[in-house]
């Protein structure tokens, strides 16, 4: 049932009751301090976890200022300030991977956003239909597969002898490609691999938002004379706006976080792809595996999740000062 | 919508052929496992099984208590997981959204901090180890995946939208903040809750590295760990000599677990989801 | 309502598979052992759980041999499986959780000179007992048999700061690179002859042009399968290799050559033997020879096993090793060695044991650990008892003389880690083809000429910024060089030796002057 009926039904169960207001400003007033009691225990079981994986373990964010030697543990080893965070900008191959990890993370979130929307979009013309169902399903199917496991087909693809896609190429005349020895094609495989994932959730999310918006505004647009295209920008997208945008912010407070599995176990750590493939999240762990440095690692992480914060703060502020008068989009 | 069946047509190809695209890798995998080994290496991957082979398959269930005990494992930390989560993270939300509450603002501040800053592995590590005295138990492959910070956000964020003039007639009816989280919140937020259950629960479906940290009885495996066991055992073993060494694990093998690991759950997901997105979309066909 | 209480049920049916949830899990055996210490000596080695399915047994007969020998304490042996050892180690470690002995190895996992830089293990030759104020060599007081069957400059490859921090695992320290071929195709086509006069990877070509060419005639049908896509017969070709030319590389780029009497420092990627290697492989790529694809090893095994490889370039050649090759791979393998035998630095530390310092407080414990080591690294029996398992339980004699044993089928109690526990000399042999590989190995290893550089340890840590970066780099630049793939060599090598100068190698190259000349002098 819908609110409306919901919220009719109701009334008719609840006696009404007639409350002076002075009388109705204490009892709000003592309501208030115990309903505040209420939520504060409400909050207790999740802010307690909080408190235990996070906050106690957060004095590991101290392992990025110091020499940290593990006999010594955190305290007991020595204060260097910020010199464990100066390898990030020292050599060309790290600032490398900085900017592969922001441009492709963007490349992602451009394409996923614009690719789940087309197919949200797609899907609620034909939603009436039981198939639809099968699409969505289908679609939410890859995110039960680990990436170990894309890798070996993703390999099965793209193996220079055997691959499907070459013996296709070979097929159609054209020359066989060592895929894994070029990097220039990797950016795109890379992405199709993401949105092979991705577009799952977008999809959905958008769909059930856009099942959301009342069938009235698309009938009266249709007697306007608006096709499907006019309807999608006019109608659509404004109203699911603010989903759209909570998305993008926190995809954007990760940027500077690259998929892992994705980045390491799809490409075979093939050094030829570094180029184009190397994120920050991969050259740290070579550089953990080789050196045994927490230090570094954690300074690396410490720089990751403040950065991307400080983009989200950013762009928080941004959307805020865009978002019409009527409605404020932002996150916080 | 008169548009015509002629878009429709065009719009179902497009669909199907991108769900087929989807779908492809599974079939791939699917037919590996059902391929004779050799043929497999010599001719390659491809979408329809090369000699079409059991032995992979009747290699695992010639001992199936490894594969059997996990999936009791992963069904019944997802489901417990998950549903503990949803109770602690939407209670924390639905006091978070409420205007009025006191601590609102110190709680932002205390879940964006959170989120900023992580400890890293090691603290982590000693927490649970040395603190907690976890590892290996059963508890501790529920206990990381339970609160989402991502999750609560989004949680917050719906929250926030329901409409409060309903929850103050309720209150001016004398109903306690309990009530109304049990008869209105939760029924009106179903779509928040459903699609962060889905999140949280292949979150918990997919964890390896919780095992990998603290799990050292076999019993306690989870279905991905041992997944990531036996694929990543056959590399290791194919570098090292090995005389007189039990069976290598073949690539179809491997494949083969891959499909009993995660055919089932999808399987399972496909007849859910018909709820999960009745859930998710709910309230809005009118 | 419905939805609920289908989750009410399935919640309860989950709470009561997790009953135990708070109860620890069992999986460690404990035994009526004796009573040195308040707990056995715990001891991490590397290898499938799921193999070593009867640890409980061997712990407990373990010990009783033990005790038999005179040795107090206890020991508790736990097998932890191969993809999680690195991981699982690196935290045990950074956490300091008490522990008493694990494997590590020079570059592979639990690696040795992070492990030493963090403090993680105890110095074997100066050990501060707490008891008695006096600084003790534990190595030569406990474990003197041990100590005396390495050579001294031996052990010298594994000192780092005038410390030996781990007992080296004795097993082959010398890595001669070569060939494997397939017997029956050599037998066919009467090439052993040839093969034997090998002396130079070069002399490989005219040998596979002949094979390349039977196959293309069919004289080799049913011996070599191949499909219709797959046009390379040998594999690996892992010619570009520092080691096939001699190097002792103290890092990715800088090295000196094993017999050089000057000592110099050389850029291995500008020297003249990266180039004539990259040459070489480029003209094997260009013929076909070698596979365009870097598969991963399982698929490698499997192409062995179809017979569609007929050699092999670029493997480790050791005394016995090809019945390990043809356990791996099928097939019947004949071994020829090519690049010289000599002993460098990461030779002989290729598997340690260490002692942790957790318990550095007690001395007990660290005495023990190493009086533990020294049984195990001297007596046959009580090693064969962890590295084979009981006799007539998991194995059984087939020539008692010859050290030969069979392997019970089904056997519980399968490690096959010999490298990891100790003085892998001292295993019984599995196959009758292997006899005698031991002492020739052992052989191999005494008569080797040790490496100009052999003892000295680079500390990585004043220059691991650049280090970083030159790891890279090199796998950027030099990897379509290493596999052939490269048309236009001189250019890349070019654009590769500027990299590593744009990439911190002057300073790396600065850095491993200093610390070279210093240990030079010293010695």
């Amino acid at each position: 049932m819908t609110d409306k009926d919901r919220t009719v039904k109701y009334r008719l169960r609840m006696p009404k009751r007639s409350v002076s207001s002075r009388g109705l400003k204490t009892k709000m007033g003592q309501d208030l301090r115990s309903r505040n009691r209420v939520w504060l225990l409400m909050t207790l079981p999740a802010a307690l976890w909080i408190l235990l994986f996070r906050y106690l373990t957060m004095v590991g964010v101290g392992i990025a200022f110091v020499d940290f030697k593990p006999r010594k543990g955190i305290f007991g080893s020595d204060f260097v300030g910020l010199q464990n965070f100066t390898f990030l900008f020292s050599t060309d191959a790290v600032l490398q991977a900085t900017l592969n990890t922001v441009l492709l993370n963007l490349l992602f979130i451009v394409v996923t956003l614009a690719f789940s929307l087309a197919l949200a979009f797609l899907m609620f013309q034909i939603y009436s239909s039981s198939i639809s169902r099968v699409y969505q399903a289908v679609l939410l199917l890859p995110n039960f597969i680990s990436y170990v496991i894309v890798s070996y087909f993703v390999f099965a693809l793209l193996a220079t002898d055997n691959g499907m896609v070459n013996g296709v190429l070979q097929g159609l005349g054209m020359p066989r490609v060592a895929w894994y020895t070029e990097p220039q094609y990797w950016p795109t495989i890379l992405l199709i691999t993401h949105l092979w994932t991705a577009m799952g959730w977008g999809s959905l999310i958008y769909l059930a938002a856009m099942l959301g918006i009342d069938n009235e505004l698309f009938e009266a647009a249709e007697m306007d004379g608006a096709g499907r295209g006019r309807q999608f920008w006019s109608i659509t997208l404004p109203i699911i706006l603010p989903i759209v945008v909570i998305n993008v912010l926190l995809a954007l407070g990760s940027i500077f976080n690259a998929d892992f599995g994705l980045f390491f176990l799809v490409t075979r750590n093939q050094g030829l792809l570094y180029p184009t493939t190397d994120v920050l999240d991969t050259y740290i762990y070579r550089a953990l595996t080789t050196s045994g440095d927490w230090s570094m690692a954690s300074a690396a992480q410490f720089y990751q999740s403040v950065v991307g914060f400080l983009l989200l703060l950013t762009a928080n502020r941004l959307v805020k000062r865009i978002g019409g008068r009527d409605r404020d989009l932002s996150l916080m | 919508m008169k548009s015509g069946s002629w878009s429709k047509i065009i719009i179902h190809s497009l669909l199907g052929l991108i769900a087929l695209a989807a779908l492809i890798p599974f079939l791939l995998i699917v037919a590996a496992s059902f391929s004779d080994e050799m043929a497999l290496t010599v001719k390659g991957y491809s979408l329809w099984p090369r000699d079409f082979n059991l032995s992979a398959y009747q290699f695992i269930f010639d001992k199936p208590g490894r594969l059997l005990r996990a999936y009791g494992n992963t069904i019944a930390i997802t489901v417990l997981g998950t549903s503990l989560s949803l109770v602690m993270m939407s209670l924390f939300a639905y006091a978070l959204s409420r205007q009025l509450f006191r601590f609102r603002r110190i709680y932002g501040i205390f879940l964006v901090v959170a989120m900023l800053f992580s400890g890293g592995l090691v603290p982590y590590y000693i927490l649970v180890t040395q603190v907690l005295k976890l590892q290996n138990t059963f508890i501790i492959l529920l206990l990381p995946n339970l609160i989402g910070l991502y999750q609560i956000i989004i949680l917050t964020a719906f929250f926030r939208q329901l409409p409060n003039e309903l929850f103050d007639a309720a209150r001016v009816d004398g109903a306690g903040e309990w009530r109304i989280y049990g008869s209105l919140v939760v029924p009106m937020g179903k779509p928040a809750l459903a699609t962060v259950g889905l999140m949280i629960a292949i979150l918990y479906w997919n964890n390896w590295t919780t095992p990998l940290y603290f799990i050292r009885d076999p019993d306690l495996y989870t279905l991905q760990y041992l997944l990531y066991q036996v694929m990543r055992d056959a590399e290791i073993l194919a570098l090292e000599p090995q005389i007189g060494a039990s069976q290598l694990p073949t690539q179809a093998t491997t494949m083969a677990m891959a499909v009993l690991a995660t055919g089932p759950a999808a399987f399972g997901f496909f007849f859910a989801q018909k709820y999960l997105v009745r859930g998710i979309t709910m309230g809005s066909l009118k | 309502m419905k939805g609920i209480v289908r989750l009410l049920v399935l919640a309860v049916f989950g709470l009561t598979m997790g009953l135990n949830a708070f109860a620890q899990s069992n999986v460690l055996p404990t035994g009526p052992w004796s009573k040195a210490l308040d707990t056995p000596l715990k001891w991490y080695l590397r290898g499938s759980t799921a193999d070593t399915a009867d640890i409980g047994m061997i712990n407990e007969k373990l010990n009783q041999a033990l005790e038999t020998r005179g040795f107090k304490a206890g020991v508790q042996i736990e097998f932890i499986n191969r993809p999680d050892y690195a991981t699982k180690l690196n935290l045990i470690n950074a956490s300091g959780e008490a522990y008493d002995l694990a494997l590590g190895t020079e570059a592979w996992f639990n690696t040795y000179p992070a492990a030493v830089q963090n403090q993680y293990l105890i110095n074997l030759t100066a050990y501060k007992n707490p008891q008695t104020g006096k600084t003790e060599n534990l190595l030569k007081t406990y474990a003197p048999k041990l100590w005396a069957s390495i050579p001294e400059a031996t052990w010298n490859a594994a000192k780092i700061k005038d410390g030996i921090y781990s007992v080296i695992n004795k097993q082959i320290y010398v890595f001669t690179l070569g060939v494997s071929f397939r017997e029956d195709v050599m037998n066919v086509l009467g090439l052993k002859k040839e093969l034997d006069a090998v002396k130079r990877y070069e002399d490989l070509t005219p040998i596979m042009d002949k094979v390349y060419k039977a196959i293309k005639s069919g004289a080799l049908k049913g011996k070599v399968e191949n499909s219709e896509n797959l046009v390379s017969v040998f594999n690996t070709c892992d010619l570009v290799n520092p080691l096939n030319a001699g190097f002792d590389m103290f890092n990715s780029v800088y090295g000196v050559k094993y017999d050089d009497p000057s000592r110099k420092l050389v850029n291995w990627y500008a020297s003249a033997d990266f180039l004539r290697l990259v040459n070489l492989r480029k003209l094997w790529m260009d013929k076909g020879y070698c596979p365009a694809d870097v598969t991963d090893l399982q698929a490698q095994i499997n192409t062995y096993k179809a017979g569609q490889y007929v050699m092999d370039v670029g493997r480790a050649v050791k005394p016995g090793g090809f019945v390990e090759q043809g356990a791996r791979m099928g097939f019947s393998w004949y071994e020829k060695a090519i690049s010289p035998a000599y002993v460098r630095t990461a030779g002989p530390t290729a598997t340690l044991t260490g002692i942790s310092s957790t318990n550095e407080k007690d001395p007990n414990r660290v005495i023990s650990a190493m009086k533990l080591l020294e049984v195990v690294n001297t007596d046959a029996e009580v090693y064969n008892i962890i590295a084979k398992g009981l006799e007539g339980v998991h194995w059984n004699w087939a020539d008692k003389s010859k050290n030969l044993i069979k392997l019970v089928e089904g056997s519980k109690y399968n490690p096959n880690v010999d490298w990891a526990i100790g003085n892998q000399f001292n295993a019984y042999y599995l196959d009758a083809k292997q006899v005698g590989a031991w002492a020739d190995t052992d052989k191999l290893n005494l008569t080797s000429k040790p490496s100009v550089a052999l003892g000295f340890r680079f500390d990585m840590v004043p220059v691991k910024t650049e280090l970083a970066a030159l790891d890279a780099t090199i796998k950027a630049n030099a990897d379509p060089l290493t596999n052939g793939l490269d048309p236009k060599i001189p250019d890349s090598i070019k654009k590769l030796l500027d990299n590593i100068e744009k990439s911190g190698g002057p300073k790396v190259l600065a850095e491993l002057n200093k610390q070279f000349d210093a240990w030079k002098t010293g010695k």
